[in-house]
């Protein structure tokens, strides 16, 4: 009759190989005692709370736990390439999919709900949470640890948070144009977040020529539109750091360049923002 | 007559016991499934089942043994699936009811494997698996109700059989001295069970009692010297090593 054969009708179907995998997550979830936390009844507030607390992971919580391990899972991947990346597009995604992830997490839309209602309360959840949420904690990042910025199509990360007194002769900072922004005069400074190398720190004395600038017996390449003969020396509680930047002149002379380049040279150690390091993580950075 | 006809010679009674053609009927693969699923063979049992059906697609009991082997097999799912096709059939029978309120239960969808467990009582369902699906269930969900459930099986039938499976569901939600209790009685029992010494032998070796679990496997041994899996604990208990006996051992002082 062939019963023993998995033709016959009266033989069930065996589980394949892989079936073990549709239902690992029981035992898992019995052996993490995550079943014992589900019985809790945890509520809209406790959904919600451990919706922010747990981003994707909240899931595991709900009835549809599958979707808890992905997103949690998603999450977590998300999150170290959001930092890593920081200044590439793909970190920008990142963040994005962290976003939703973290949004979808706190919103327990009923099947009744309409899809109108749905699509506004995600918005309204996700732009929640980005401003509340994610803004102070990436400001808190670029303060405490690091910023990306893109300099000439390279990202440079700048390490934030080192103390100005450490700032030597030479290395890479980042500061603040903005409080050196000029309007007036014909001149027009885009301010921002820029990079430059510091050439003096306080009380050198620089000394230019048409190839190199000299300063405490170090020297230096000269560079655009820097003077190339006289002496500089840098006042207290600042560096000398020639800009880099675009000059685009239209019908002025070029000594007005130079007049605003070695005003802005002068940077005012209130606006540092950090050091950019020669490598960063296991990139090596291009300086300027 | 021939009067040599009554003198015996070797292989006689074989030749003459050959000679009697045995029926393979629905009955006889009721009976060799049963065997099968006594001796803990498990794929064996499955395949007289089908058989069974085969010459009466309305026996439920066989459609239940079927779901009850997957189970034993730890193919939850297919279980399920096997109980739904089943309970087309048979919506009303409170042993396929209950076999899927456990393949739910181990799948952890506890609220559904209650219900089946409810509706397999309400049934008027009163064997001792019922009972046994019952104990099962709640232990899924973790409710101290789950013993007086066995209980109520083993009130049933107290045969060694139904201590056997219930020392086996013990087992699988890790309350490993209820396990080791249940198997203990079966063998008070019947100790003529290799299965029992092995479940018996498995429930020692959990709670770090590597000693006894290893003349628990040598009895099974000597009841069924085929059965592979005694051997193998056997084997692997002969095998290791001190630090594996040391981690055994403190484990069998934090779970008893």
């Amino acid at each position: 009759m062939g019963a023993n054969s998995p033709t016959s009708p009266y033989y069930p179907q065996r589980a394949r190989w892989y079936s073990p995998l549709f239902s690992c997550w029981y035992p898992l979830r019995r052996w993490l005692y995550l079943d014992w936390l589900n019985r809790i009844g945890l509520g809209d507030v406790g959904s919600f709370v451990l919706g922010l607390v747990l981003p994707g992971w909240s899931l595991l919580w709900s009835n549809r736990p599958r979707w808890g391990v992905i997103l949690g899972t998603t999450y977590c991947v998300a999150a170290p390439v959001f930092v890593v990346w920081r200044g590439y597009t793909i970190s920008n995604l990142a963040l994005m999919t962290m976003l939703s992830i973290h949004a979808g997490g706190i919103l327990r839309n009923e099947p009744s709900t309409s899809f109108s209602r749905r699509c506004l309360r995600s918005l309204a959840a996700f732009f929640c949470i980005a401003s509340l949420i994610y803004a102070p904690l990436i400001q808190l990042m670029e303060r405490r640890w690091f910023v990306a910025l893109k300099v000439n199509d390279h990202v440079v990360c700048v390490r934030t948070g080192v103390q100005r007194i450490r700032v030597q002769r030479g290395d890479c900072i980042a500061y603040q144009l903005s409080d050196l922004g000029l309007r007036g005069g014909g001149v027009v400074v885009n301010g921002g977040c820029t990079l430059g190398k510091v050439l003096g720190v306080a009380g050198d004395v620089l000394t230019f020529t048409a190839q190199k600038v000299l300063v405490g017996g170090q020297e230096f390449a000269a560079q655009p539109y820097m003077p190339t003969n006289g002496t500089v020396t840098v006042e207290a509680g600042s560096w000398f750091v020639w800009p880099q930047m675009n000059v685009n002149i239209h019908g002025m002379g070029n000594y007005v360049v130079y007049s605003t380049m070695m005003r802005l040279a002068k940077v005012d150690e209130k606006s540092y923002v950090g050091t950019a390091p020669e490598q960063w993580l296991w990139r090596r950075q291009t300086l300027p | 007559m021939s009067r040599f006809s009554n003198l015996e010679f070797s292989g006689d009674a074989e030749e003459r016991s050959a000679s009697v053609p045995i029926l393979k009927d629905e009955l006889y693969y009721q009976q060799e499934a049963q065997t099968a699923y006594e001796s803990g063979d498990f794929e064996q049992a499955l395949r007289s089942y089908a058989k069974v059906l085969e010459y009466n697609p309305q026996n439920p009991a066989a459609w239940a043994g079927q779901v009850k082997m997957l189970i034993e097999l730890g193919e939850f799912r297919e279980g399920k699936l096997w109980a739904d096709k089943a309970l087309e059939q048979f919506p009303h029978e409170p042993e396929l009811l209950a076999a899927k309120a456990v393949a739910l239960a181990r799948l952890g969808d506890i609220h559904d494997a209650m219900a089946f467990s409810d509706a397999a009582i309400e049934e008027r369902g009163d064997t001792p698996y019922i009972w046994l699906a019952r104990g099962d269930v709640l232990l899924a969900a973790k409710q101290k109700q789950a013993v007086s459930c066995v209980e109520q099986a083993l009130v049933r039938a107290r045969d060694w059989f139904v201590h056997w499976l219930a020392s086996r569901i013990y087992y699988y939600y890790g309350k490993f001295s209820l396990a080791l209790k249940m198997a203990r009685a079966g063998v008070a029992l019947d100790a003529g069970h290799s299965c029992l010494w092995l479940q018996l032998g498995y429930c020692q070796m959990a709670l770090g009692l590597a000693s006894v679990a290893v003349n628990s496997f040598q009895e099974a041994l000597q009841l069924n010297p085929q059965c592979r899996e005694a051997a193998a604990a056997s084997a692997r208990l002969s095998r290791a090593g001190p630090v594996r006996r040391l981690f055994r051992a403190c484990r069998g002082v934090f779970r008893s």
